[in-house]
């Protein structure tokens, strides 16, 4: 306990330098500024502003980039409530009540709610992150080559049994992806793998260029596609502050969201978009009068939106401790982390401990920047919202362009964003998600690495996956996940869990 | 999805997402045919494509047959002009930053990017252009210090 005082302290000590709070607070107000706008959700907004982090130190960088993620799930939440457009997956419930309240008048309070309902899910999540995070990295210390496999794997299985869509496409989209990342040269044996000749692809296919081209790029287009041109009606906010029946029903929804997104936050394939539909599913499930809800109900609002902000933070337990991102916006923050030269895992908590403990610390410092200064300021990113959209989509590529560029300063990685871009859109044509791609691109060395490691050490043999009984654990658990969605009423069941959003 | 009109065969997801994975798990498995797979105990750059490739092959014929009684359609319509636009400024993008720097960059790629609705003139390429322009060269090259040419050579 002494000890993780001690851990938290020194980690406000470093989140607290003036440098530091600095970065934060451009990060909340960058990525509250880019979430706002409609359509574009944290994985865009964070891979858009991916550059300006480039000069910074690592934890500066770090910090700012957590204060990107809330900044733009904010954002994404502000939009869903006064135009009824969701900023991204994870707002989709926020819209149903929220905009109803918005319609009703009450659009000030179901701001603050889900501000405060947030503020209040960020002070318990960082707890929970601080207290969880030591006793996990030691157990992650302690697992094996194949241990790590099963974990992968189990990762991966989850991703996509929790996330909406067939769940066959989804796992040859993991595939997809998995192969994808393996194009480049592979480091055991130095040999080039499918670069097709071209000798720009010797590196590997860019994180950043595949990432902007399926969420960036190819959204611009459907975006266009679905004519989100028209300028939207945004209500009016008259007063900022709930009343005291609206707190009051509020308060045990904020509680009850909080816990479902600090779960479900930690599970793979958990995080914000999950975490928001169960709670919004729950709140419905034991109201005493469930059709007030898409009515404007006051917990249809406080809910979602503390859970998806409690799951957004304790997504960070996952990367922080071993290095595997449980959904695509935390395989976005590893990709960045990687190229601020630092290796996301177990280590990062001793070798780098001003990063681990600032990075806590600055979750919880950017939640009350959140609130003290961002809702005063709602004024401002409503007039954002106004900016139209046939102007709008002319920026973002021109943001796209620039950020995947000084990456690695290269316009082959502009080329390939533009590849991405068109094989994104093609793909939502055919009904198949992106982010499984995604997810299974970022974890393909790590993966590899270990498959590679665990057969040394069993000489070969591919029992040890089932002798070692944390990975046949991983492995057993993966394939229940798997048989059980596919068994019909599981499947239904499923289906009508995202529909009810 | 059962009850409305059932989309014909070339119409459904599945068919078109197995053929996608077969066709990719096949060449996967062609191009990966001369990697070296190594032995278990110490497996070869070819040993995990492999492995993929085979598991793509195996996914993709499963929805290619499940297709025959799976009736979740795709979605037919194709944006061309803004797809058109979209990725064309994209790659203008690269080309003219190659060639020349930054400033040209923007002002081409806001230009060709413009014309992706109907709803915009040349006169808002041509104002956006040059804002955005300004904007970047501020932000990026004076702001950040990022080392990017601005103009041409």
């Amino acid at each position: 306990m002494t000890d993780l005082l001690q851990n938290l302290a020194f980690g406000f000590g470093v989140a607290l330098s003036p440098e530091n709070l600095l970065f934060c607070l451009i990060g909340v107000l960058l990525g509250t500024l880019v979430g706002v706008l409609p359509g574009l959700g944290p994985v865009a907004t964070i891979a858009m502003l991916l550059p300006i982090t480039f000069t910074l130190p690592p934890v500066a960088a770090l910090i700012m980039l957590a204060g990107l993620y809330y900044g733009a799930q904010y954002g994404g939440s502000t939009t869903a409530i006064l135009v009824n457009i969701p900023g991204e997956s994870s707002s989709v419930v926020t819209c149903i009540d929220g905009h109803m309240m918005a319609r009703k008048g009450r659009a000030g309070s179901a701001l603050a709610i889900a501000a405060l309902g947030s503020l209040f899910a960020g002070c318990v999540a960082t707890a929970v992150v601080a207290v969880f995070a030591v006793p996990l990295v030691r157990v992650a210390g302690s697992f094996q080559s194949p241990d790590y496999f099963g974990l992968l794997v189990f990762g991966m299985v989850a991703a996509v049994v929790l996330a909406q869509g067939s769940i066959v496409r989804s796992v040859a989209m993991v595939v997809l992806g998995l192969f994808l990342g393996l194009v480049g040269t592979d480091i055991a044996s130095g040999q080039t793998r499918f670069t097709l000749g071209i000798s720009a692809l010797a590196d590997g296919i860019g994180f950043v260029p595949v990432a902007m081209g399926l969420f960036g790029i190819a959204e611009v287009i459907s975006s266009l596609e679905r004519r989100a041109l028209a300028p939207h009606h945004i209500e009016k906010i008259t007063r900022l502050w709930p009343t005291r029946e609206e707190a009051r029903q509020a308060w045990p929804a904020v509680l009850r969201g909080t816990s479902i997104g600090s779960i479900l936050g930690v599970l793979p394939g958990g995080g914000a978009l999950i975490s928001a539909f169960a709670a919004y599913v729950v709140e419905k499930k034991i109201a005493k009068d469930p059709s007030r809800f898409g009515q404007g109900a006051v917990e249809g609002v406080a809910a979602p939106e503390s859970a998806n902000n409690a799951g957004a933070q304790t997504s960070f337990i996952p990367v922080l401790a071993m290095g595997i991102p449980p959904n695509p916006v935390m395989a976005l923050m590893l990709g960045a982390m990687t190229i601020h030269g630092i290796v996301p895992g177990p280590k990062v908590m001793t070798e780098r401990p001003d990063l681990f403990w600032g990075m806590i610390a600055s979750m919880w410092i950017g939640n009350l920047m959140l609130i003290t200064i961002n809702l005063p300021l709602i004024g401002i990113w409503v007039k954002f919202l106004q900016i139209p959209y046939r102007w709008l989509y002319c920026i973002i590529i021109v943001f796209c362009c620039i950020g995947v560029y000084t990456v690695n300063n290269t316009t082959t990685d502009v080329i390939l964003m533009a590849v991405f871009g068109l094989f994104g859109y093609l793909l939502t044509k055919i009904r198949c998600e992106p982010a499984p791609l995604i997810l299974g691109f970022i974890l393909r060395p790590m993966l590899e690495e270990n498959f590679r490691r665990a057969l040394i050490i069993s000489r070969g043999s591919w029992w040890v996956f089932i002798e070692r009984p944390i990975c046949a654990g991983f492995l057993a658990v993966s394939c229940l996940f798997l048989v059980a969605v596919l068994l019909p009423g599981i499947r239904k069941g499923r289906e009508v869990a995202f529909k009810e959003g | 999805m059962a009850d409305e009109r059932q989309p014909r065969l070339v119409e459904r997801a599945d068919l078109w997402s197995g053929l996608l994975f077969v066709a990719l798990g096949a060449l996967v498995l062609w191009i990966g045919a001369d990697y070296p797979q190594g032995v278990p105990r110490r497996i070869g750059p070819g040993y995990v494509p492999r492995l993929l490739g085979v598991l793509m092959l195996g996914l993709g014929s499963f929805l290619a047959v499940r297709s025959l009684w799976a009736h979740e359609p795709i979605d037919t319509t194709i944006a061309w002009r803004p797809a058109a636009c979209v990725l064309g400024s994209v790659v203008a993008f690269a080309l003219v930053f190659e060639a020349s720097g930054l400033v040209p960059a923007i002002l081409v790629t806001v230009a060709i990017a413009n014309y992706a609705v109907p709803d915009n003139r040349w006169t808002t390429a041509v104002g956006l252009g040059t804002v955005l322009a300004l904007f970047a060269w501020a932000l990026f090259v004076k702001g950040l210090r990022l080392p990017l040419p601005v103009w041409f050579k």
